[in-house]
C-alpha cells in the first residue's frame, strides 16, 4: 500500500507536469530566448532523433527552430522511483500533441521530459522529441 | 473601421435589397440605385389591372439589370448604372446576359396554383429550353423559384402576360439576376461534399469548381449553391481544408465572384495551394487580392475579369501581380520571366533539421542493451501471454498509457485501451489519476494482459536511447503495431511512443517507470504500413543496429507467422482501390467494415457514394 507521501508526491507529479508543460510551451513558442533557463546544466535534448547535451546548445538548437505553435491534447507524469535517480525528486512526463512550423501544415508529436527539482526551481534532465512521421 | 462600416452598409443594403423582392416596404431608399419599385405606393397595388401595364415597364427597367445589380461581392458606391439594359424589339424582350449568375422567377399570384401545374406551363412554354428550377417556395402571394440558364430566364421572362392559365387569368411573371442568399443546411452539405469528391483530381492535387452552381449534385435536388455568397464559399473552404489540406490547385472559374476579401481564409487552410484561377469572375481591382497575400502562388489566371483592362500595359499588370505574389511564374496561361530578387531568408525558414532514425547516448554499449532489451520485450509482449513480462518489471514499478484522441480521432478508435486512459489534462481529479497508475509488477502486468493481443513491426521502430548510465537507463521506443482484436471503429493499426526508465539490476535490467503514448497513425503511416505487409523480401534493410532487425531469429517467426494473411489482406486491398478509386487507406477502413467481403465492400462503396458521404480524402492517393 502507498503511504501518504507517495500519494501526495504522484499528485504532485500531475499538477508539477501540467504547469511545466504550460510555461515550457508558452515560451518555446513566444519567448524562445528563455528556453535555455528551463534546462540543467548538462541536460539532454533528442529531437527527432538529434542529440544536443547542455543548456546553451540547446538553447542554440531550440532558437534555430523555425517559428512554432504548440497545441497539447495529452498529458500523462509519474514520479521516477527512488531506486532510479538516489532519492531525488525526478519526474516523468509524457506530453502529446499538435506543432506547427512556420506555416507549415500542423502535425503530431510527442515529447518525454525527465525534471528534476534542482536548488528550488525545476530543471529539465532529459528531452526527448518525436513527431509522427514515417521514417 | 471606416471600411468595415462601409462594408457592413453594403450588406445591409444587398438585403434591403432582396428583401425588397418579397414585398418589403422601403420608403427611405433614396440613396439605393434601384428605387423604381417603391416609387408611388399605388403601383404595389396590383389588382389595379389598369395601371399593371405602366406598372410593368418601369418594373422591368428596374429589375433586369445590368451589372450593377448583381454585382455580388459589393461595390455599392458604384454609381447606378444608367444605360437601360432591357430591349424591347417587335414586343419580345432580352435579358442581359451576364455570366454566371442566377436569375429570380417570380410568378404573381403564383401561390393559389399548384407548383408542379405553374411550372409544367411554364417549360411547355420555353420548350424545347429546358427548365430547371431551384429552390421553389411560395413567397406571399407569389410562387418563387431560381433558374441560371440564361436563355431559359429570358424565355420565361418572355411568358410574362403570354400565357394565360386556367383560371383564364394571364401569367404575370418577373425575372431578374439576383445573388440568392443560402443557409448551408444539411442537404446542402451533403451535396456540396459530393460535388467536391466528384470534382477532386488526386493525381494533381486539384479541385475544379468551374461553374460549381451547375454541377449535377445542385441541380439533380434543385438546389441553389452560389459560391460567390461568402457564407457558401467558407464553408466550401472549410471542406476543402478539412479533407484535402494539401491542396495544390484551386479553380474558382465562372462562379460570379466579385468579393474576394473572405477568400482570405485560404491563408490558413490551404496554405499548400500554388495554383489558383479565377477567370471570367467580376474581380475589378488588383487591390482586391491583398488579403490573399499570404498565398504563394505561382500560377495565376484571371482571364476576362475587369482588373486587367486598369493597366496600361501588361508589365504594369505583371508588376502589381507580382507585387502581391512574387512567385508567380504564370500569369493567365502566359509564362513569365524569372523575376531577379534578393538573397534574403526565406520568410517560412522551413528548414527543420533533418529527422534521425535513432540517438544512442552510448553506441557502443547502449545500443546492444537497448536491441537486446526492446528484442526480448516485444516477443513476450506479442506473444500470447505477457505474464512473463513480470520479470521486468521492479516490484514497485510505475506503469501508464495515455490515448492522444486527436480532434479528428474518437473514443472508439481507442476501444482497446480507454478504459485505462491516462491523460491528466482531462481530468482532475487525484483519486483517479491516483487510481489509473498501475503501481507494482502485479498490477502492471494484469495491466498489460488485459490489452488485446498486439503484432508490433519492428521495421518501423524508432529508437532514442537517451541516458545510458550504471544507475539509470532512459529508453523511448516508438513505432506502429496492430491490434488483434478490431476497435470499435477505425484502423487496427497505432502508433505508440513508449518511454522507459530502466535500471541495471545484477546482469540484467529492471523498468521502474513507463509511459505509454498510443496515437492514431497518420495517413502517411498507414501508407507505409501498407508497403510493409508485402513479401518480407520487400521490406527495407533494416536501419541502425539499435531497431531490432527482422531477420534476427527470435523476431523472424513472429514476421514470418503473419505474412500470409496480411498479404491476402493486402491483394484484397488493391483490388478494392482498383476498382473504387480509393485509396489504400480508406479500401482498408471498408474492407474491415465490411468483413473482408469484396463484393460487400465494392457494394458498400457504390451506396456511400451514391449517397455522397465519402469524403475526398478517401480519393487522395
Amino acid at each position: 500500500m502507498l503511504d501518504q507521501e507517495q500519494k501526495s508526491q504522484i499528485d504532485l507529479a500531475c499538477r508539477t507536469a501540467e504547469d511545466f508543460t504550460k510555461h515550457f510551451y508558452e515560451n518555446l513558442d513566444k519567448r524562445r530566448q528563455l528556453m535555455v533557463r528551463f534546462y540543467m546544466d548538462t541536460a539532454v535534448l533528442v529531437w527527432n532523433g538529434n542529440g544536443t547535451i547542455g543548456k546553451d546548445a540547446i538553447g542554440k538548437f531550440l532558437t534555430d527552430l523555425p517559428l512554432t505553435e504548440h497545441k497539447l491534447g495529452s498529458l500523462d507524469a509519474q514520479r521516477v522511483l527512488d531506486t532510479a535517480v538516489g532519492g531525488k525528486l525526478a519526474f516523468l512526463i509524457s506530453v502529446a500533441g499538435t506543432v506547427r512550423y512556420g506555416t507549415k501544415n500542423s502535425r503530431p508529436f510527442t515529447q518525454n521530459f525527465m525534471i528534476t527539482n534542482h536548488e528550488d526551481k525545476w530543471k529539465i534532465v532529459s528531452d526527448c522529441f518525436r513527431c509522427q512521421d514515417p521514417l | 473601421m471606416a471600411r468595415r462600416g462601409r462594408d457592413r452598409g453594403h450588406y445591409k443594403s444587398y438585403n434591403d435589397h432582396d428583401d425588397r423582392v418579397g414585398g418589403g416596404n422601403h420608403n427611405n431608399d433614396g440613396n439605393r440605385r434601384v428605387s423604381f419599385k417603391n416609387q408611388g405606393g399605388g403601383h404595389r397595388n396590383r389588382n389595379n389591372r389598369n395601371r399593371q401595364q405602366g406598372f410593368d415597364t418601369k418594373h422591368i427597367r428596374s429589375l433586369i439589370m445590368s451589372n450593377d445589380d448583381i454585382d455580388m461581392g459589393g461595390h455599392y458606391n458604384q454609381k447606378p448604372n444608367s444605360h437601360g439594359s432591357i430591349k424591347q424589339r417587335k414586343g419580345k424582350r432580352t435579358l442581359k446576359f451576364v455570366a454566371n449568375c442566377f436569375y429570380r422567377v417570380e410568378v404573381r399570384y403564383g401561390s393559389r396554383y399548384e407548383k408542379d401545374y405553374l411550372l409544367k406551363v411554364l417549360a411547355s412554354h420555353i420548350n424545347p429550353t429546358p427548365l430547371i428550377p431551384l429552390g421553389c417556395k411560395k413567397n406571399n402571394n407569389d410562387f418563387v423559384f431560381t433558374v441560371i440558364d440564361h436563355t431559359t430566364a429570358e424565355k420565361i421572362m418572355n411568358a410574362n402576360r403570354a400565357v394565360t392559365l386556367n383560371d383564364g387569368w394571364k401569367m404575370s411573371v418577373h425575372v431578374r439576376p439576383y445573388t440568392p442568399i443560402v443557409e448551408v443546411d444539411e442537404k446542402l452539405t451533403t451535396a456540396i461534399k459530393a460535388a467536391l469528391a466528384s470534382r477532386y483530381n488526386a493525381s494533381t492535387r486539384s479541385l475544379d469548381l468551374t461553374t460549381f452552381q451547375e454541377d449535377p449534385n445542385f441541380l439533380s435536388q434543385e438546389l441553389i449553391c452560389p459560391l460567390n455568397r461568402s457564407n457558401v464559399m467558407n464553408f466550401v473552404i472549410e471542406l476543402i481544408s478539412e479533407s484535402v489540406p494539401d491542396l495544390v490547385a484551386l479553380n474558382l472559374n465562372k462562379n460570379g465572384i466579385s468579393g474576394i476579401e473572405h477568400l482570405k481564409a485560404l491563408n490558413d487552410k490551404l496554405p499548400h495551394l500554388r495554383i489558383l484561377h479565377m477567370a471570367h469572375n467580376s474581380i475589378r481591382e488588383v487591390k482586391q487580392f491583398d488579403p490573399l497575400k499570404g498565398l504563394k502562388l505561382e500560377e495565376i489566371n484571371l482571364d476576362g475579369n475587369i482588373l486587367a483592362s486598369q493597366f496600361n500595359s501588361q508589365e504594369d499588370y505583371i508588376r502589381e501581380i507580382r507585387k502581391r505574389f512574387p512567385k508567380v511564374m504564370k500569369l493567365d496561361g502566359v509564362d513569365l520571366p524569372k523575376p531577379i530578387t534578393f538573397d534574403l531568408e526565406e520568410e517560412d525558414a522551413g528548414n527543420l533539421p533533418k529527422s534521425q532514425l535513432s540517438f544512442m547516448c552510448d553506441a557502443e554499449h547502449g545500443s546492444v542493451m537497448a536491441k537486446t532489451f526492446i528484442e526480448q520485450y516485444y516477443q513476450i509482449f506479442d506473444s500470447d501471454d505477457r505474464s512473463p513480462l513480470i520479470q521486468a518489471y521492479h516490484d514497485t514499478a510505475h506503469f501508464s498509457i495515455m490515448c492522444h484522441i486527436g480532434v479528428s480521432d474518437s473514443h472508439s478508435m481507442f476501444s482497446n485501451f480507454i478504459a485505462d486512459n491516462r491523460n491528466i489534462l482531462k481530468f482532475n481529479n487525484s483519486e483517479r489519476r491516483l487510481k489509473l497508475l498501475k503501481i507494482g509488477k502485479h498490477s502492471i502486468v494484469g495491466a498489460l494482459k488485459s490489452f488485446t493481443e498486439t503484432e508490433h513491426d519492428p521495421t518501423t521502430f524508432v529508437v532514442d536511447l537517451v541516458f545510458f548510465t550504471p544507475a539509470l537507463i532512459q529508453l523511448i521506443v516508438s513505432g506502429l503495431f496492430r491490434e488483434k482484436i478490431k476497435p470499435t471503429s477505425g484502423s487496427q493499426y497505432k502508433y505508440f511512443s513508449r518511454t522507459f526508465i530502466i535500471v541495471p539490476v545484477g546482469t540484467g535490467f529492471c523498468i521502474v517507470n513507463e509511459e505509454l503514448c498510443l496515437h492514431y497513425p497518420t495517413s502517411a503511416q498507414m501508407k507505409q504500413m501498407m508497403s510493409k505487409s508485402k513479401p518480407a523480401s520487400a521490406m527495407p534493410a533494416p536501419g541502425p543496429s539499435a531497431v531490432p532487425s527482422p531477420v534476427v531469429p527470435s523476431m523472424a517467426p513472429v514476421v514470418n507467422g503473419v505474412s500470409p494473411d496480411i498479404l491476402a489482406k493486402q491483394q484484397i486491398v488493391t483490388e478494392l482501390a482498383a476498382k473504387s478509386g480509393m485509396n489504400l487507406m480508406w479500401s482498408e477502413k471498408c474492407l474491415n467494415e465490411t468483413n473482408w467481403n469484396l463484393e460487400q465492400a465494392l457494394f458498400a462503396f457504390m451506396q456511400l457514394r451514391e449517397a455522397g458521404t465519402i469524403p475526398i480524402e478517401a480519393f487522395q492517393k
